[in-house]
């Protein structure tokens, strides 16, 4: 059985949505000015032109990503740029090509071709956020029943390999055991820094 | 698909390379989860989006922490100059469909202003979109404003837009010797050729390497409850992805 690493704990409750945020907004801390700047660290703040001509700003996709490794390991490099201005109702164009280069390595087992590409396509991080916490990680949402999302230390390429390459779909026509070589595992189990059990929870950068 | 060469690639010193702070060329060269995937976002560091993440908050899972992670890869010393995108160029955002037919309902929107180093961060969100789709205007409404490289709190939303240590972690020289199709357009790792279908050993004469170690990438984190952006009608199911925009002049 599929698992992905990482605890925590408990359910949620649901509301409307865009209610909680516009009550919520009114609170700050730090220095309020009346342009509604909100400043935590640093001098008192200034009024600004920031916000003039934000009406006529409009903007074009360049890059989009939603599972890791979808586009980086499963549709050649010269589709990404197309691949990058879809989203995911549309990446769906991409599926044949992601079911491709798994069958070419597990044709004989369309099941596993067929099962990835119905959890990568639409191509999102799926969260199911009635499931308990603790089960999150990537692709746990389909493969484990869990919460799914991505977690910071979730191995997703030892993870994505042994789908691909390994017998987490069915052990037919497997190249190797999950998560060990030839093809299951990169051997790079983890992050170099740890992550912190605080907000913001990514390590602090490394400095010169 | 793949052409299979198995010619053999004489050993780069690919480790000593990618920890060296001098070369920028050896940063070019890296990648990751969506790392540097296609030339223009190669070139366009800004624009990359590297990783996403959506996981319940450590100690507090009636909270969902959502992370976009850019600008991968940057070396120490490249790291304190390092800047986002200004609003005038560039979008960052989060989206998320909470109504099963992949397309946005609830968009993050986060912008900066400001010299490198100092910069200022705005999140408008999360709310409806202008419109669903590539083309993204600014939303109205509330918006959260304060520095980079500070924990920005407002109501129930906590915010952080800075350099951090990039997450991801991988044997990038092995991937694309495996995959070299997929080797960026400059660097060291863009003149590897084929080489044997196998990752390498995690200790040994040629062991794994994690090729992102000791870079740091531009991150944006926002915490925020859950019920914010879940739906009782999916029961609590949403999608989540990340998009860099590049404004029209």
């Amino acid at each position: 059985m599929f698992t992905l690493p990482r605890p925590t704990a408990r359910q949620l409750p649901r509301i409307a949505v865009t209610m909680l945020f516009l009550s919520a907004a009114g609170v700050t801390l730090g220095a309020c000015t009346d342009d509604g700047m909100k400043d935590i660290a640093g001098p008192a703040q200034f009024v600004t032109d920031d916000d003039e001509g934000d009406n006529d700003l409009v903007y074009d996709q360049v890059e989009f990503l939603g599972n890791p490794l979808v586009s980086e390991v499963t549709i050649a490099k010269a589709n990404h740029d197309a691949y990058n201005r879809t989203q995911p109702y549309n990446t769906t164009t991409f599926g044949p090509q992601s079911l491709a280069f798994i069958n070419a390595f597990r044709g004989g087992q369309p099941v596993v071709a067929n099962t990835l590409g119905a959890v990568l396509y639409p191509d999102m991080l799926i969260v199911e956020s009635s499931r308990n916490p603790a089960t999150a990680g990537w692709l746990s949402w389909a493969l484990a029943a869990g919460w799914g999302g991505r977690n910071l230390s979730d191995d997703v390429v030892d993870a994505g390999l042994s789908a691909i390459f390994g017998k987490i779909i069915t052990a037919t026509g497997a190249y190797c055991d999950n998560f060990a070589l030839p093809l299951c595992t990169d051997n790079v189990g983890a992050n170099d820094k740890a992550f912190g059990s605080v907000f913001p929870y990514l390590a602090s950068p490394t400095t010169p | 698909m793949q052409k299979r060469n198995y010619s053999k690639v004489p050993l780069l010193a690919i480790a000593a390379v990618a920890l060296t702070v001098a070369s920028v060329l050896a940063v070019r060269g890296v990648s990751a989860s969506d790392h540097q995937d296609t030339p223009l976002v190669e070139f366009s560091p800004r624009f990359d989006v590297n990783d996403v993440y959506a996981f319940p908050a450590p100690g507090n899972p009636s909270r969902t922490v959502l992370v976009l992670g850019t600008s991968s890869p940057l070396t120490p010393a490249q790291t304190p100059s390092a800047a986002f995108g200004s609003k005038s160029q560039e979008l960052y955002q989060i989206k998320i469909d909470n109504t099963g037919d992949a397309r946005e309902d609830l968009v993050f929107q986060v912008t900066f202003t400001g010299p490198p180093g100092k910069q200022k961060v705005t999140l408008r969100g999360p709310v409806a979109p202008n419109s669903v789709g590539t083309v993204n205007t600014l939303v109205g409404g509330p918006m959260i404003k304060g520095y980079t490289n500070t924990i920005i709190e407002s109501g129930s939303i906590k915010l952080f837009a800075g350099p951090r240590d990039d997450p991801f972690f991988i044997d990038l020289e092995a991937f694309f010797r495996i995959l070299p199709d997929r080797k960026p357009e400059s660097g060291p790792l863009s003149t590897i050729t084929q080489g044997p279908l196998t990752f390498r050993a995690a200790s040994g004469v040629n062991p794994a390497v994690d090729f992102v170690r000791g870079f740091n990438d531009l991150a944006i984190v926002i915490e925020l409850p859950t019920s914010t952006i879940a739906n009782p009608a999916t029961n609590g199911r949403f999608g989540v992805w990340g998009t860099t925009s590049q404004a029209r002049n």
